[in-house]
């Protein structure tokens, strides 16, 4: 055996290896799809069974038959696509200005903003309840996303990720007369799409997760999230219900699954790739 | 323009954020603390000053004091693993090969996973007839409902949601580290290990730092699992910090205990929040 081929074989285990690793680690998810094809009684058993005897795709329809889950997915795409969206531009801006300024105060308000990630959002949930019911903004798509419109630790990743870029190319930009705000729109947005990619998946999802805050200021069923959708299969008692649960679940999985592969690549390019390289 | 706006522009920047800060994190945050001294009824209407009593109560409520230990167990059990974990599967993934983009899809897939769906997965592989976990450890645990196992369970969730995330960032900082810096320690004759322990390692320490405190504060303030599976049971095992409040707050109508017990409840992660800032002092390096 030459040592090219050695090496390829070695290549190969190696990714094989990966691979499974990565399969056990997502175990609860295939294990999740799997229910969702069982019959009743194929949940029930005592013996450990892995996969359905048949793909039947009761469960979907009962899920579906139970909840309006459509319009929950709608809801919930349009929140979490929407808050992420500003999220990411709130965020770069204030990144922008902690990142390549100096001036006055920069520190302090640094650490005010840097302040906000201390305080639980949970703690201040029947506050901000208060806040979005006077606006009159329960029950609009505005008053859920009321709380999730930027978060300090997008501006912290943001930051970081700027401090990495030298500075010289930004000093080379001001010298051929270029103004900021077009530093920031032409050039620092452009080389920074993979830790906006990351801002925007992790915002994405993990709106896209939460359940309290949409569920306190929706009362109207047409508003609610598919998380919300969910808790009502799960409200429904009786084991054979778990079949129709692990539908509805894998339903909710597939867009956000599908979200974060589309945006994958730009991801793994690396948070610093892009910037300068001579 | 001219110099005056120069001096303007990046507070410009900031304003959007601030303001917003200002609405939904000052402002609720300064009146629940006032509010904490204060007597409330049950619509949350201020009936006179209380001191520090509603702080008294909560802190010799033993529900409340099991719940602190409840919090700091979670957050022990949950934290480092899952950032351990991540970064042994991100120094896995580093090495680009022809099928890295498959599993590091895969790797980062728990991040895709709602609180809700996770939780109900997990509620059936838990479930002491027809779980899979038990089936396959044959053995016959309670898993949630099982005083000594309860936490236990739920910190298994929780590590398993959180690996995709880091995972994610330390891939991306990993794959930041240069690759002349790589190869000139390969010259030198640095092992596998050491090229870890001395470059990578250091290199990306602004993400696990940024990591470190994302994980304080997400598990700190943790409520959604015990929400979701266990109500705070059995015998209290599970009731954290944030679901103690939750439950005064929303079930109890007792906003005394409820702001007390938010307000302490931020003291910890102030604490907690303080350490790791201090160790960023001490391991960081921003290149």
């Amino acid at each position: 055996m030459t040592a090219k081929t050695k090496k390829k074989l070695l290549s190969f285990l190696f990714q094989l290896l990966a691979i499974a690793v990565g399969l056990l680690l997502i175990f609860p998810i295939l294990y999740a799809i799997s229910l969702s094809f069982m019959k009743a009684p194929e949940i029930l058993t005592r013996d450990i069974k892995l996969l359905p005897d048949s793909i039947q795709w009761e469960n979907y329809r009962k899920a579906l038959q139970i909840t309006t889950l459509g319009r929950y997915m709608i809801n919930s795409v349009i929140l979490a696509g929407v808050s992420s969206f500003i999220r990411v531009i709130l965020a770069s801006l204030s990144a922008f200005a902690f990142a390549f300024f100096e001036f006055k105060g920069k520190n302090f308000l640094f650490m005010l903003c840097m302040s906000t990630m201390m305080i639980p959002g949970d703690v201040v949930l029947v506050t901000n309840y208060k806040t979005v019911a006077s606006l009159g903004l329960t029950d609009t798509y505005l008053g859920m996303m009321a709380v999730f419109l930027l978060s300090v630790l997008n501006i912290f990743m943001m930051r970081q990720y700027y401090l990495t870029f030298s500075k010289e190319i930004y000093e080379a930009s001001r010298i051929d007369g270029c103004s900021n705000l077009r530093f920031y729109s032409r050039i620092l947005l452009p080389l920074s799409k993979p830790v906006i990619a990351t801002v925007y998946i992790s915002s994405f999802v993990s709106i896209w997760n939460t359940y309290l805050w949409p569920m306190l200021v929706t009362n109207d069923d047409k508003l609610r999230t598919v998380q919300v959708g969910i808790t009502m299969l799960n409200s429904a008692d009786g084991s054979t219900i778990y079949g129709p649960i692990m539908a509805a679940a894998v339903m909710v999985l597939v867009p956000t699954v599908f979200v974060f592969v589309i945006f994958q690549k730009q991801i793994v390019g690396g948070m610093l790739s892009g910037s300068v390289k001579g | 323009m001219g110099k005056k706006f120069g001096k303007l522009e990046p507070y410009l920047y900031l304003t959007p954020a601030l303001i917003y800060f200002t609405i939904f994190s000052f402002y609720p945050f300064i009146k629940t603390v006032l509010s904490s001294f204060f007597v409330l009824d049950a619509n949350g209407v201020v009936k006179g000053f209380a001191g520090l009593d509603n702080y008294v109560k909560v802190l010799t409520d033993p529900l409340f004091i099991q719940s602190i230990f409840n919090t700091l167990l979670y957050v022990v059990l949950a934290s480092p693993v899952a950032i351990i974990i991540a970064l042994i599967l991100a120094l896995v993934a580093n090495q680009k090969t022809r099928t890295s983009s498959i599993y590091e899809t895969i790797f980062s897939l728990t991040m895709a996973m709602s609180m809700s769906v996770t939780a109900m997965i997990f509620k059936i592989m838990y479930n002491p007839n027809i779980g899979i976990i038990n089936k396959l450890l044959q053995t016959k645990i309670n898993w949630l409902n099982d005083s000594k196992y309860a936490m236990l369970s739920l910190s298994a969730i929780s590590v398993w949601m959180n690996i995709g995330f880091n995972f994610l960032f330390l891939l991306a900082a990993i794959r930041g580290v240069p690759n002349e810096l790589l190869e000139s320690c390969l010259i030198d004759g640095a092992t596998g290990f050491q090229r870890v322990r001395r470059v990578i390692l250091p290199l990306i320490s602004p993400t696990v730092f940024f990591l470190i405190c994302n994980s304080l504060a997400k598990n700190v303030i943790m409520s959604g699992l015990p929400i979701i599976l266990t109500q705070g049971g059995p015998k209290g095992s599970t009731t954290t910090m944030i679901y103690y409040m939750y439950k005064n707050a929303f079930n109890n109508m007792n906003y005394n205990y409820a702001y007390a017990s938010a307000i302490i409840t931020f003291l910890l992660t102030l604490v907690l929040m303080l350490i790791s800032f201090s160790f960023e002092k001490k391991g960081v390096h921003y290149s």
